[in-house]
């Protein structure tokens, strides 16, 4: 991103974005239970859908780094 | 500190400015200035069709399932 | 000392101004922290996780909540942003200073008396209280001083507006060939919406609740008090929505890096909302007995035009901020949201508040249809709707447009933009969590405005999940909203103490199609007030006369609830005393008759 001086490379985008994704992800509980009448137990749903999230935040900051290094 | 007064630009570096204020200073170094003519919300568009497509589905299952699906509730 | 880039700021320029606004936005966060923290406790409390109020005094909690976020809080952020926004956009000081603060004080003045009546519901001892909750229908009664306080903050909202409406004048007579500038219009079009608004609640305080409570009658009509609430209840939620709606017009594209899409488009938003926002408040009593199917009809269809000017506001919003992304070289049909500016709490606190907004619409939808309507009446959906519109979309957006005009008013520093960014993403989760669950509580059938929402011998039956899990998921929502609160409060109070600095100022760009290419009638107030006034005439002349048809100006009669005034609840005590004592007599005479 060089000569574009007002775009930084936020790690606020990343955070916005993940907090929204973790609320989809949230709700997509309800809409399973309320819409398709699965009644998925929240005690497993939510450490799986928690790790899946952390997961993803991991391997996009990798892939940040491993592109910043090549830019 | 001196006097209360520090200036906006106390050694920030330009990508700073966006931390330092709230939005960059002025709009003259955009990447690039876009007219009227040139603009096309081709994205605004897509965002509000996802949105209409959720709404109608969500409106359809509450009227249809959850409304007419449940039985009259007589009170008294 | 002054070698800053930017502009002069608002301070810089209007100082008398900037201190209004200020003194208007510490009222609205004085009320905001305290409703926060009467919500945390009703979240708390409600969901039985922890009880350290009595049930009895839950009232007194909810109405204090309602009444200082909804009315005090709402209220003063929008006459200190509409202040800024007309000294700004006609870039002239006041005509008279003194009147400003005239208008100012008094709805402090009010807004305090009505605070204080409410919260004195917590001392049993002083006799006075106001737990009528923020919609105060009869019969429930409160003290004289609640309907007193509530009737001089609108006299001093309406000389706020008879302010404004000068300003205007004068400007006009200096440049009569010009368009209204937007952010004026916003301003001049939302004060005619309040005033023809606030026709219906000032009848209802002064005509009958205020003498009521006093004693001077004896008796109201529910029915016609609460259709004269609601004929100011619609319209008010434009009116809250309204500064946000200011915000995402004039200022988010901005902040975006970009320009507003479309001038004209704007001003033909604010012309229907003038419009349309009255003659649709029937639409909050489909459940009230005594106003004819018809009537509700109409009102149902007025609400789904009201559904145009939000869709307009939605595109035009939305293709601003696309604009702003793209300039700032963003591509793509979805990749254009990621060379937006996240980082900054007041872009992305207003695109979060405007994203809840649009899962606000949704539950609205339902709410406005005369028959799915019934399915959530009064349960806990409604408040679920509703902390996502005026308690996520305005509030929140409130607080990112801080913000941004923290430094215009005062020179001065935000404190952390980063606990800023984490603040309004706090409140976006937490409301995430403590609305889904209100929603599904809601269709569930667990009511709202109840202390103890549970029965014996009675379970509420649910599709997924339990009862239980949905009360922890609203009180952990509702505790983290109160840690937002306080986040957002702690970081204003933190920047107070930084040094001022010159230099922080920023302009607004102008449109894109600017205001020349649309009609001058648009901007022709006169016009447009005398339609909306026709519109609600013909939506409530009916109604109304048919309510008063059918059982008179002051009811049937009944009693109110509960008796405030001693002298009052003396004689009413003794009055039902007789009336019991006479009921039993009689009915023993019955018995008798039979036994002989
Ligand atoms: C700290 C954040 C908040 C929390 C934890 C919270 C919690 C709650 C809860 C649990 C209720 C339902 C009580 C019941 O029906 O029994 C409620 C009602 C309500 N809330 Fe909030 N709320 C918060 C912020 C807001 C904001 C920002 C607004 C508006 C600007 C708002 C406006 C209202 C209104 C109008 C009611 C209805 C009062 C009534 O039924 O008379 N709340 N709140
Ligand atoms: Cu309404």
């Amino acid at each position: 991103m060089t000569g574009n001086p007002l775009r930084i490379e936020t790690s606020g985008g990343v955070l916005v974005g993940f907090v929204v994704l973790a609320v989809v992800v949230f709700e997509l509980r309800t809409v399973l239970g309320m819409l398709f009448g699965i009644d998925v137990s929240g005690v497993v749903y939510f450490p799986v859908a928690l790790a899946v999230l952390v997961g993803l935040l991991v391997a996009e900051n990798a892939l940040r780094s491993v592109g910043s290094k090549e830019g | 500190m001196n006097e209360g007064m520090v200036s906006a630009d106390d050694g920030a570096t330009h990508g700073d400015l966006e931390r330092s204020v709230s939005a960059p200073p002025d709009q003259a170094d955009v990447d690039r200035t876009l007219s009227h003519e040139e603009f096309d919300p081709k994205g605004t568009l897509a965002l509000i069709l996802v949105y209409f497509a959720i709404l109608v589905g969500m409106w359809v299952f509450m009227y249809f399932v959850e409304f007419l699906g449940n039985g009259l509730t007589v009170v008294g | 000392m002054s070698t800053g880039s930017g502009a002069a700021t608002f301070v810089d320029r209007y100082p008398e101004e900037a201190s209004i606004v200020r003194q208007a936005f510490f009222v609205a966060f004085v009320a905001f922290g305290l409703g926060a923290l009467f919500g945390v406790i009703q979240a708390l409390h409600r969901t039985d996780i922890l009880r350290f109020i009595p049930s009895t005094d839950y009232y007194t909690v909810l109405t204090a909540h309602g009444v200082l976020l909804v009315i005090v809080f709402t209220i003063f952020f929008l006459v200190g942003l509409f202040q800024w926004a007309i000294t700004r956009s006609f870039d002239r000081p006041v005509e008279d200073i003194r009147i400003t603060k005239a208008w100012l004080a008094l709805m402090s003045v009010g807004s305090v008396v009505t605070g204080v009546t409410i919260l004195l519901g917590f001392v049993d001892e002083v006799g006075i209280s106001a737990d009528v909750l923020f919609t105060f229908y009869a019969p429930l009664q409160a003290h004289p001083l609640f309907y007193a306080g509530l009737a001089v903050f609108l006299v001093g909202t309406w000389i706020a507006g008879a302010d404004w409406f000068r300003s205007w004048l004068a400007w006009n007579a200096e440049h009569p060939d010009d368009r209204i500038p937007l952010q004026a219009f916003v301003v001049l079009t939302t004060m005619l919406m309040w005033y023809i608004a606030t026709i219906g609640v000032a009848v209802a305080v002064l005509f009958f609740l205020l003498p009521w409570s006093l004693g001077l009658i004896e008796t109201v009509n529910p029915l016609l008090t609460r259709t004269l609430f609601w004929f100011f209840g619609h319209p008010v939620v434009y009116f809250w929505l309204m500064p946000a709606y200011l915000l995402w017009y004039t200022v988010l594209p901005k902040i975006a890096g970009g320009r507003l899409f479309s001038d004209p488009l704007a001003r033909v938003v604010f012309v229907l909302f003038l419009l349309l926002s009255t003659p649709v408040g029937i639409h909050h009593q489909y459940l009230d007995p005594g106003i004819a199917e018809s009537f509700k009809f109409i009102a149902m269809t007025n609400t789904m035009f009201l559904l145009l000017p939000s869709l307009l506001t939605a595109f035009t919003v939305v293709a601003s901020v696309e604009h702003g992304a793209r300039q700032r070289g963003g591509t793509g049909l979805f990749g254009w949201l990621r060379a937006l500016p996240w980082r900054d709490p007041a872009f992305t606190g207003m695109m979060l508040a405007g994203l809840m907004f649009a899962a606000g619409g949704f539950s609205g939808m339902i709410n406005a249809g005369m028959n799915i309507n019934y399915l959530v009446h009064n349960t806990l959906w409604v408040p679920g709707h509703f902390h996502l519109t005026v308690g996520t979309a305005v509030a929140l957006t409130m607080m990112a447009g801080t913000y941004w005009l923290w430094p215009q008013l005062t020179n001065r520093r935000l404190y952390s933009r980063p606990i800023g960014l984490l603040q309004v993403v706090v409140w976006f989760g937490g409301m995430a969590l403590m609305s889904n669950a209100m929603h599904v509580s809601g269709l569930y059938g667990i009511p709202r405005r109840t202390a103890e929402p549970q029965y014996q011998g009675f379970d509420f039956s649910t599709a997924f999940g339990s009862v239980a899990e949905l009360n922890v998921q609203l009180a952990i929502g509702g505790t983290l909203l109160f840690v937002s609160a306080l986040l957002f409060l702690a970081n204003l109070a933190f920047s107070w103490g930084n040094p001022t600095t010159s230099g922080l100022g920023q302009t607004l760009p102008p449109a894109l199609s600017g205001p020349d290419d649309s009609p001058r009638v648009l901007d022709n107030m006169r016009l447009w007030a005398a339609i909306a006034l026709v519109l609600v005439a013909l939506a409530y002349a009916l109604p109304l006369g048919a309510i008063v048809a059918d059982s008179g100006l002051f009811g049937p009669g009944g009693d109110a609830y509960p008796v405030t005034v001693v002298l009052n609840s003396v004689a009413v005590t003794a009055e039902r005393l007789t009336a019991s004592v006479g009921a039993t007599l009689a009915d023993v005479g019955g018995v008798l008759e039979v036994i002989r």
